[in-house]
């Protein structure tokens, strides 16, 4: 469809008839300045091919002219596929609707009323909503082809819309009858996934599986009560065994107790037997005894009489020769003694030759020591002589000591650099005239006149400098360093001062002669040394006085002792013979001594033994005679009663009675020893283990007891019942859950095959218009910005810049660039919509966000655009519309004219 | 002598996949005692010999020992019971019920040793555990013996297809002990075994009740008569069992009318509420399946006591895609198509993929709607 026409009367501004046109089938640029009408003339092209003619209300109202009662009319031509139509619109209370074809050369009426605006309305949208009209989302085509004022975006597309977009790209989607379909099928998948396609909470499988877990879990629990029941069975089955076996084993018990009791009762008289033939032997046996022990009484106290009797009388002869011996060894031992006495006087002789002996080896010690004594007093004496000499010239000697020489040397030395540093700080003028000169001194250490003859030298000295008048030569001065030379000579005289102080008590500054002064000091003091050396080497840590006394002492002594014998006055004795001849002496005298106190000790150990002999057998000799005596009373008591004779017969009967009782026991013994082990003793083991048998039987019947107690009690439960029943369920919940999962699965397979066809499907629909629209963006915004990306209803939802990796909204992009993308895209839609008739594109006043430069790319693009499309533009910038290719323009401000205008 | 043999009652049976219909089929194997012990009253049986496994196990709930000897109390002689493998003579097993006790016509046999009863003697064989490879039967040694004797032992006959020996009794078992009858227990179907004489001198009595779909032959018991000893004796077999476990129904579409036969065979089939149902379909579904299908499963719910309907075999017809060409165009069809590639190839999601298709199949009948 394309416009050829359009004329308004009574519409807002416009008072009177108003045409616009002829429309050339390309580029349309209809201008004028704000407020000519170029808004009202699309809003009356909206109405006259969009609007029902009969509404009424507030927005109707506005389109008349301002305080006026006039009916808006709206007439549009327009060529659709080859016919062209003529459609005019009354609104408000001349309401009305015709269209006219041309045919044959005129305008033909055609349809009227209702039906004239739908046939207009449905060459442009499929869709008649009852209200809302206004509303872009129900324009139709002229969503795409008709842009508002200032307002490039693209609405919401309607369904049929997209639908004519995707016929007109040949490509089949779905068709109206689809969405049913695809709604039902949503709903159905709905009901068990979420919009994530996660299973829901609440969906039936999630439900029986819940129920499939729950009865597991009791189905578990009654198993094992089941098998807890076989279990408790086994075990009273095997404790029951266990029962029979203790039963069987008592019951041989008590049979084996019984065959006991029959032994134990026949033992039992045995013993009786046994018993009384012991008590028989023993009685006899007791009989004998008694009679053997009377007899043997008599005869052992004969023998031992008789035996005593023997003994005392053997005894008499010993006893007299042990009488003698021991006589014999008292006087042996009496004559030891005499002979031990005689020898031990001779102890005083040996004892004074041994201190003879002594006293001459002392005496002739202390001789030498009086002798060491007096050459040592003498040897110190003269070493007390020489210190004394030596002290007594070191005190009259004058000489330094080493440090006041030292001392002196440093001052010395102190003194010549002095001077040295003196010399160095004066200027010095040495005059050596060659005639007689008059020289006075004016500044210098000898201020004042002179006079130098030749052949003489004249040395001028200062400090800081010198001057010297010359008669007839002139005046020199000379000047130096400025070294204080005052200060230096303050400082010589006080070292001087110091150093005479030190040398006056020697009398010589001369330190040559100091140092040999000091030599000969030193000398002497070496000397000294060594004598108090020697000396104190001789008396050691004591005094002389103390050397003298030890030698008085020792002389005092010596004279003692040659007061004892004074014979070594003159000869002084011979120690060692002294010595060896009372050594001797001594020997001797010792061996005889011992010699005797052995033989004394031999007699009296002899006396002693035959003392001994004697007293043992006489004490023996006297007991014998005592029990001889108490044996003869005993035999006399015994026999008093009954006598030998008839004490032996006594005796014969008593052991003939004794060897029948003895046969007697021997026969009850063998019989009671056939017996073996007591059998009581057996009965007692046998009643032991009956008790404890009966106590296990009494354990295993409880136990038995209980465990049959807690079987029946969950047999009662009938638990083979409640496991049939649960696996019953359990069989029912899986036979759902299969069926279930399979119609889920299904389900969601469905979705997502539906899904992803659909998805393959739009994504080739919807290239095309992806690629014009990116194509023509390109070509405005240059490739920065990428594709445009489309959604599966055409509308453009983004780009995609090709330096980052994935689409930015259109959001993110700016306000020029989002109008460029949007007049893109329906630019792109309007060409696919052209391919099957010519489409109008309408836009008023748009693009005005973008800057010149891009716009004039616009322009290019219109003018190919123009070529397939109709393009009418509204505008109040003529001037960015001039000069384009074969555009015709239409200034509104001219065609309104004044008449036409409120 | 004449007496009533039966076994195998099973009382507290386990029973899977049937729903709410396990209790049901746990009740009417009681109502069949009731039966067996009414026949057995009115067939003026002397005794009856339950030949174990009379409980399907020992931890079944007591009301039903209760519940089981109260039935047994109700006939007019005696009753000589061995426990079984299911029920095995063991401490804390149903036989230590006070119930058997306080009962005078009821006999627990407890010991294989003879026991007289009317007419003869009866050699029992009570089973002390759950599994055994001794033959139950070896001790009887009844060849001296006057009068008529009989056996009462559970296990299986020799010759029965088992991988182990499961209380293997040998054929010629009332030969070798001397017995003129051997009542057995333990396999569910009523069999008869003949000596080399051709007389029928062992049985299986079956159980009294069907326990499961396919089970052959049971749902008995057997009135047996002997007249004297060593002559052969006379078995009837009388029908107790209550339920009927109909045959599985398994049928496979291959083309459009193939529902039809089915609901049509479905629809002849006597309807109870004892009756227990299975059936599988396979192969396609065509226009129109669905709500047929449908329509089975409620005429299956409304006749019978208990019904299994298994279609997870079905998917739409591969040939016939008029459906899928009925859904919009586009993402809905393609889609279909998708899915049934995927089905077709077989793969690993081919199970999941072919349930997708029927869920779209559903949605497409609901839409369209």
């Amino acid at each position: 469809m394309i416009f050829r026409n359009i004329t308004l009367k009574a519409w807002r501004n416009f008072l009177g008839e108003t045409s616009v046109g002829p429309f050339s089938d390309g580029l349309n640029i209809i201008y004028g300045p704000n407020g000519t009408g170029k808004s009202t003339l699309f809003e009356a092209l909206q109405f006259a091919m969009l609007n029902p003619f009969k509404s009424s209300g507030k927005d109707m109202d506005t389109i008349q002219p301002w305080g006026r009662s006039l009916t808006p009319s709206v007439t549009v031509e327009f060529a659709c596929k080859d016919d062209s139509y003529q459609i005019s619109k009354t609104f408000l209370s001349g309401c009305a609707c015709e269209v006219r074809r041309f045919e044959n050369g005129n305008w033909q009426p055609y349809k009227d009323g209702s039906s004239a605006h739908e046939f207009v309305r449905e060459m442009i949208s499929k869709e008649a909503p009852g209200r809302g009209l206004a509303k872009q989302e129900h324009w139709g085509l002229a969503q795409i082809l008709w842009a508002p004022q200032g307002n490039m975006q693209l609405p919401s597309l309607s369904g049929s819309m997209v639908e004519d977009i995707r016929r007109a790209l040949g490509v089949q989607v779905t068709d109206s009858s689809s969405g049913p379909f695809e709604k039902r099928i949503e709903e159905f998948y709905s009901q068990y996934y979420t919009d994530n396609s996660k299973e829901k909470k609440d969906f039936p499988l999630k439900r029986l599986r819940q129920e499939l877990a729950e009865v597991e879990v009791r189905l578990a629990e009654i198993r094992e009560e089941n098998q807890k029941l076989e279990n408790l069975s086994r075990k009273v089955e095997d404790l029951a065994g266990s029962r029979r076996q203790l039963e069987q084993h008592r019951k041989e018990l008590d049979n084996a107790k019984s065959i006991k009791e029959r032994q134990a009762e026949a033992y039992n008289k045995e013993k009786t037997g046994y018993e009384k033939a012991k008590s028989g032997k023993e009685t006899a046996e007791l009989r004998y005894n008694n009679a053997s022990n009377g007899l043997s009484a008599v005869e052992s106290l004969e023998s031992k009489q008789n035996e005593l009797k023997a003994k005392t009388e053997k005894n008499i002869p010993i006893l007299n020769d042990l009488e003698k011996e021991v006589k014999n060894r008292e006087k042996q031992e009496e004559e030891g003694k005499e002979r031990r006495e005689s020898i031990g006087k001779q102890l005083v002789d040996v004892d004074n030759a041994m201190k003879t002996a002594n006293d001459a080896k002392e005496y002739l010690g202390k001789r030498e020591a009086l002798e060491r004594f007096e050459a040592k007093i003498r040897a110190a004496e003269e070493y007390q002589n020489k210190i004394r000499e030596s002290k007594e010239q070191l005190n009259a000697l004058i000489a330094p000591t080493p440090k006041e020489l030292k001392k002196i040397r440093k001052c010395r030395g102190e003194l010549d650099a002095l001077t040295i540093q003196l010399n160095a700080s004066l200027i010095i003028l040495e005059i050596e005239p060659e005639i007689e000169l008059n020289l006075k001194v004016e500044a210098g250490e000898l201020e004042g006149k002179s006079s130098i003859k030749p052949g003489s030298k004249a040395l001028i000295k200062g400090s800081p400098r010198i001057i010297a008048q010359i008669s007839g030569v002139g005046r020199l001065s000379a000047s130096g360093p400025a070294v204080d030379a005052q200060q230096l000579r303050e400082e010589l005289s006080g070292k001087q001062e110091e150093f005479d102080t030190l040398c006056a008590p020697f009398n010589t500054n001369d330190v040559n002669e100091l140092e040999t002064m000091q030599a000969g000091r030193d000398k002497l003091e070496k000397v000294t040394g060594e004598a108090i050396a020697k000396l104190e080497g001789i008396l050691g840590d004591e005094s002389l006085d103390d050397h003298k006394g030890r030698a008085l002492r020792t002389l005092a002594e010596i004279t003692q002792l040659n007061s004892r014998y004074p014979a070594w006055e003159k000869s002084p004795p011979d120690a060692g013979s002294l010595s060896m001849a009372a050594v001797e002496f001594k020997t001797k005298f010792e061996q005889a001594k011992t010699d005797a106190e052995s033989a004394l000790a031999t007699a009296t150990a002899a006396l002693a033994s035959a003392r001994e002999q004697y007293i043992a057998l006489n004490a023996e000799n006297q007991t014998q005679l005592a029990q001889l005596d108490q044996t003869g009373r005993e035999l006399t008591a015994l026999l008093e009663r009954k006598g030998k004779q008839e004490l032996q017969k006594e005796k014969n009967e008593a052991s003939i009675q004794w060897t029948s009782a003895c046969a007697q026991f021997d026969v009850a013994e063998k019989n009671l020893a056939a017996y073996g082990m007591d059998p009581e003793e057996d009965l007692e083991g046998i009643n032991r283990q009956i008790n404890e048998l009966n106590t296990q039987l009494d354990n295993k019947r409880e136990e038995e007891n209980i465990t049959r107690g807690k079987l029946e009690s969950i047999a009662a439960k009938g638990p083979y019942t409640l496991l049939c029943r649960l696996e019953e369920q359990k069989a029912d919940i899986q036979a759902k859950i299969t069926v279930e999962d399979t119609r889920m699965k299904a389900i969601s397979l469905l979705k997502k095959t539906m899904s992803s066809i659909k998805e393959a499907m739009v994504q080739t629909i919807s290239q095309p218009v992806q690629k014009a629209a990116s194509r023509t963006l390109a070509r405005i915004a240059g490739s920065g910005l990428g594709a445009i990306a489309v959604s599966d209803s055409f509308y453009p939802i983004g780009v995609q810049p090709p330096v980052i990796n994935h689409s930015i909204t259109l959001e993110d992009v700016s306000g020029g660039e989002k109008e460029q993308v949007y007049f893109a895209t329906r630019l792109a839609l309007a060409e696919i919509l052209a391919g099957r008739e010519r489409q109008a594109v309408v836009m008023d006043d748009v693009l005005t966000a973008t800057d010149m430069g891009r716009f004039v790319r616009i322009q290019r693009i219109l003018e190919e655009l123009a070529q397939k499309i109709q393009i009418i533009i509204l505008t109040c910038h003529k001037e960015k519309y001039l000069g384009m290719k074969n555009a015709a323009y239409f200034d509104l401000e001219s065609i309104i004219g004044d008449d036409a205008r409120t | 002598m004449k007496f009533l043999h039966t076994a195998d009652w099973q009382i507290g049976m386990k029973a899977l996949h049937l729903g709410a219909a396990g209790q049901r089929v746990r009740e009417e194997r009681l109502a069949a005692a009731r039966r067996v012990v009414a026949l057995a009253n009115d067939r003026d049986a002397e005794f009856m010999l339950v030949a174990g496994d009379t409980f399907e196990d020992n931890g079944v709930e007591r009301i039903l020992i209760q519940k089981t000897a109260d039935i047994l109390r109700e006939f007019k002689g005696p009753v000589y019971i061995i426990p079984g493998n299911h029920d095995p003579l063991v401490p804390g097993s149903v036989w230590e019920h006070p119930s058997w006790a306080s009962t005078a016509n009821l006999h627990i046999l407890k010991e294989p040793e003879p026991v007289e009863v009317p007419g003869g003697l009866l050699f029992p064989c009570p089973i002390m555990e759950k599994h055994s490879n001794a033959n139950p039967a070896g001790w009887i040694n009844a060849g001296g013996k006057k009068e008529i004797c009989i056996g009462l032992a559970h296990g299986t006959v020799e010759g029965l297809p088992l991988d182990d020996p499961d209380f293997p009794i040998p054929r010629n078992a009332p030969a070798a002990g001397g017995l003129d009858y051997l009542a057995l227990g333990h396999w569910h179907s009523t069999a008869p075994y003949k000596d080399n004489q051709g007389k029928e001198t062992m049985a299986y009595a079956g159980t009294h009740e069907t326990t499961r779909s396919g089970e052959r032959d049971s749902g008995n018991a057997l009135l047996v008569e002997i007249t004297g000893r060593g002559a052969a004796p006379r078995l009837e077999i009388l029908h107790t069992g209550g339920l009927q476990w109909l045959p599985l129904i398994e049928r496979n579409l291959d083309n459009p009318d193939s529902l039809d036969r089915v609901k049509k065979e479905i629809e002849l089939l006597e309807a109870c509420d004892t009756s227990i149902i299975q059936v599988k379909l396979s192969g396609f579904l065509y226009e129109g399946h669905q709500e047929k299908i449908d329509h089975l499963a409620d005429i299956l719910k409304s006749r019978f006591l208990h019904h299994q309907l298994d279609i997870s075999g079905l998917t739409p017809t591969p040939d016939d895609d008029r459906w899928i060409s009925s859904l919009p165009e586009g993402v809905i069809q393609k889609t279909a198509r998708t899915l049934a590639e995927e089905w077709k190839s077989g793969g690993e999601t081919s199970g999941v993929a072919r349930e997708a298709i029927m869920q779209l199949f559903r949605l497409s009948r609901e839409v369209q709607t």
